[in-house]
């Protein structure tokens, strides 16, 4: 698994304008399924019938005139039949019906390479019983030259989706300028899993008072910049950065062994590592120019190899020296030796016999682990 | 004057038995004799078994094998570390420290002070020497390249002062002797072994081995471990095949096991069985039991050698004749060779010529004079004396008359209380006084009658009263005539016959 994370900035801009939110009406959304399992344009009679049969006929015309007064079916004149329209497929499929509001929004946004520049969430700041006043207010303001900051880029009339509780909104007008609001950050998560499945994440606090500051915690859809890479491409990317390996070093390695494989000098290695030939590593931050810059990461699990034979031949000696942690036997030391050459399957490294490794013990008795081999030789156990 | 009159009574007790134990025949003295024979040691005041030990340590080229029960003598510390030094693998079988502290309380000659010795000198050689160490681990000896040039020691000494001190033997061992030796240090290292000294102080489990050792053979050099009990075996065989005398030496005896048992037996069917031990409590019993049965048990205050001489043949080993140690523990025991069982026998025999204690049962006061340690006593508590008279002088007799002191009565004879001095008879002294005038007595005079003349002329008869000569008094109905000088005495006699008063000084 590969982790990456950043911080994005979030603006805020308090603006006025018209933004239908995803509402759940089923009154209407049943007279889109209606339309979606009859297949056909709808009459009012056939609401009338299908739906609201204890009521008077002219019910089913007003709610089929107020779904296309929202855009939910298309007709040529009032009164004809009524087309399921792509927004009411849309809102059928969502389970929610766009209603517009006019007022004076709060629009959460914020520019990033991986999220493009895109309002993240909006929130209305006026109550909703003052609608009326409002809208009053902002109809004598309309056509006057307006104080305040222009639109920022990143929102734009369009859909999008609340970050906050998922709900579809849409932004459908907007006036020419606004306030620049409170301004803080989200944590961008990106994790790749070695079977390329990545998931990006926002998590956070949107900015604003403590208290009402929503809270953030959202997958995003992956962007298409994410999907040219993969797991092991960026991991080798990552590994060359770290290490200062050339990355064609990396790749060769991986593409003859099919692994993921850091090659190194054993000098390089402290004992734990020489241990487990394996390491977590640390990756400084980084940037990548279509991913962006990402904070300093770890990798874990990293498989190590010896870099060339001589190494392999080094490594061998010490691990075989460095198992050394109880009183052994001449056969013992072979099996050992044979566990210890098949740690490395892409070298030959040739381990020093029992007696080699005995007649070192007697050279260097003060050696810790000498008395291991020396006690068996002495003491009856090394025949 | 009328002297005192000087009287004795002498009370015999020489019947008296004394309690069983051991009687002091001579001083205790250290042993002189250092070599009886070739490749035999008795340990002495000029350490030469101790040097031999170190100069073998410091002849060691490849390895160096220690066990004792105890360790802290430093020379041999010193060699063991200059061994380590110059690359010699040096390895040390022990006693467990909580075996070393229950010593304390159980061994009358135990100290706290050896026990610290013990622990500081494994302190010291923590890292440099592979130290092992269990709860019976007790046997005591040295070998020395056990796979070039085999030498060997064996040593009923602890490797602590008691390579001076005590009464120990010592037996050099080689060739296939000493490989044998080593081959039981092997197999008590990895397969009875406890604990392992890891570093200063800190000893840890040992994990079993990573093969079984050979089991060593027991021709000659015998011994006990958890898994077998050749030593044993070796000890009551030896007992048990003597026909004219067995000769013993052991520190501890143990009345409950088969060894000392093999002894009574042997005494029982007429063998000469003569025990060498060390007067103490634990051995009591057993030598109760072997006295009982006819062997003559001596003993040393340090005596701690461990062996048997027979006509069976010789052993020496680190085993004392008990339960925890021929059965239970990790000893050893060589099997001596003819000419070096004659050394032996010669050194038991002179031991027992000169050893400062024997046992005996029932010994009374008129057949010791000296002293003696009970048998159930330690003689670091003090011991009992056996003296040959012990002089009570006891308070004045006050005769009846002063003309006849003689015939006073004698006093009571208390008879002295028992102790740890036993006299073999009691001379009890006293004097006998003349008796006094009596304070209130008022003297008594013999009325007279003169002439005496009166106014007319006329004589009339007048009584007066004259003192006695020597005088007389009276108190109550009781008369006494004072005695003077010594040229009063007859007439002093006949005055108080007269007045059947008794004669007394003033």
């Amino acid at each position: 698994m590969i982790r990456l994370q950043r911080n994005i900035e979030v603006a805020t801009f308090e603006v006025e304008a018209t933004v239908a939110l995803s509402e759940r009406r089923p009154e209407y959304l049943a007279v889109l399924r209606l339309a979606a399992d009859l297949g056909r344009p709808l009459t009012a009679r056939d609401v009338h019938r299908q739906l609201f049969g204890n009521l008077p006929e002219t019910v089913g015309r007003i709610v089929l005139d107020r779904c296309s007064l929202l855009g939910l079916f298309d007709r040529t004149r009032p009164g004809d039949p009524a087309t399921l329209s792509s927004a009411g497929a849309l809102a059928l499929e969502r389970g929610g019906i766009l209603l517009a509001e006019e007022g004076l929004w709060r629009i959460y946004h914020a520019t990033d390479p991986l999220l493009g520049a895109r309002p993240l969430h909006v929130q209305r700041l006026v109550d909703e019983t003052n609608a009326q006043a409002t809208r009053e207010v902002l109809k004598k303001q309309r056509g006057r030259p307006q104080p305040g900051a222009p639109v920022p880029e990143a929102i734009r009339v369009g859909p999008g989706t609340s970050l906050v509780d998922g709900r579809p909104f849409e932004i459908r007008e907007l006036s020419q300028r606004g306030g620049i609001g409170a301004q803080g950050s989200l944590r961008l998560h990106l994790e790749w899993s070695e079977s390329d499945a990545i998931e990006l994440a926002l998590r956070g606090t949107l900015p604003g008072s403590p208290k009402e500051a929503p809270k953030v915690d959202r997958r995003l859809e992956v962007p298409a910049a994410c999907k040219a890479w993969t797991h092991d491409r960026l991991w080798l990317a990552l590994t060359a950065y770290a290490t200062r390996t050339p990355l064609d070093e990396l790749t060769t390695w991986h593409t003859h062994t099919r692994k993921r494989l850091l090659p190194r000098v054993i000098t390089d290695l402290d004992e734990a590592t020489r241990r487990t030939a394996r390491c977590e590593l640390t990756v400084p931050a980084c940037r990548f120019p279509d991913l962006g810059t990402f904070e300093a990461t770890r990798l874990a699990d990293v498989d190590i190899v010896p870099r060339a034979e001589p190494d392999a031949q080094a490594w061998a000696e010490w691990l075989q020296w460095d198992g050394l942690s109880t009183y052994t036997t001449p056969t013992a030391l072979q099996t050992a030796a044979t566990a210890i050459a098949a740690k490395f399957p892409y070298h030959r490294p040739r381990l020093p016999t029992p007696q080699v490794l005995l007649q070192q013990a007697i050279k260097n008795p003060a050696d810790p682990r000498a008395r291991f081999l020396l006690a068996p030789a002495d003491l009856g156990l090394w025949s | 004057m009328i002297d005192p009159i000087h009287r004795h009574h002498i009370l015999d007790l020489g019947a008296e038995p004394l309690p069983a134990g051991w009687f002091r025949q001579r001083p205790t003295a250290p042993d002189t004799e250092e070599r009886p024979a070739p490749g035999l040691w008795r340990v002495g005041p000029s350490g030469q078994f101790l040097r031999a030990l170190v100069a073998g340590i410091d002849a060691a080229v490849e390895v160096v094998l220690v066990a004792s029960f105890l360790l802290s003598d430093r020379s041999l510390a010193d060699a063991l570390l200059r061994a380590a030094s110059r690359g010699v693998r040096v390895y040390v079988l022990t006693a467990s420290e909580q075996r070393v502290a229950r010593l304390i309380a159980e061994e009358d000659g135990f100290e706290a002070r050896m026990s610290d010795e013990h622990k500081r000198l494994l302190a010291e050689l923590a890292g440099k020497v592979l130290l092992r160490s269990a709860d019976h681990f007790h046997a005591k000896f040295l070998v020395v390249d056990p796979a070039r040039t085999p030498q060997a020691w064996l040593s009923t000494a602890n490797f602590n002062r008691a390579l001076t001190d005590s009464v120990e033997l010592g037996v050099a061992l080689d060739g296939q002797a000493a490989r044998d030796l080593a081959a039981w240090f092997a197999w008590a290292f990895w397969q009875e072994a406890e604990r392992e000294l890891v570093e200063r102080n800190r000893l840890r489990a040992v994990d079993p081995p990573p093969a079984s050792p050979a089991a060593p053979s027991a021709t000659q050099v015998c011994a006990t471990t958890r898994s077998q009990t050749s030593l044993r075996d070796a000890t009551i065989d030896l007992v048990t095949r003597a026909r004219k005398e067995v000769w013993i030496s052991s520190y501890g005896l143990d009345v409950d096991h088969a060894a000392v048992a093999a002894l009574i037996a042997a005494a029982r069917r007429g063998v000469v069985v003569t025990v060498l031990t060390r007067p103490r409590p634990n051995v009591a019993a057993a030598v109760a039991a072997l006295a009982a049965a006819g062997a003559k048990i001596l003993a040393h205050d340090k005596l701690h050698a461990k062996a048997i001489v027979c006509d069976a043949g010789a052993l020496v080993m680190t085993a004392n004749l008990e339960r925890h140690g021929l059965d239970e523990g990790f000893e050893v025991g060589v099997r001596l060779p003819a000419f070096r069982a004659g050394g032996l026998l010669a050194t038991l025999r002179q031991w027992a010529a000169t050893f400062p204690w024997e046992y005996a049962a029932t010994r009374t006061r008129r057949e010791h004079l000296g002293e003696l340690c009970p048998a159930d006593a330690r003689l670091r508590d003090g011991t009992h004396q056996v003296v040959a008279e012990e002089v009570l002088t006891l308070a004045d007799v006050t005769a009846d008359d002063a003309l006849d002191l003689t015939t006073a009565p004698p006093p009571k004879f208390a008879t002295p209380k028992a102790g740890p001095r036993h006299t073999r008879a009691v001379r009890y002294e006293w004097k006998v006084v003349p008796p006094r005038l009596p304070a209130k007595a008022a003297e008594l005079k013999r009325p007279t009658e003169r002439d005496e003349k009166v106014e007319d002329g006329s004589l009339r008869k007048v009584t007066t009263h004259m003192p006695y000569d020597p005088p007389a008094y009276q108190l109550g109905e009781a008369r006494f005539v004072v005695l003077r000088t010594i040229g009063e005495r007859e007439r002093a006699r006949k005055l108080a016959e007269l007045l059947k008063a008794k004669v007394v000084v003033s």
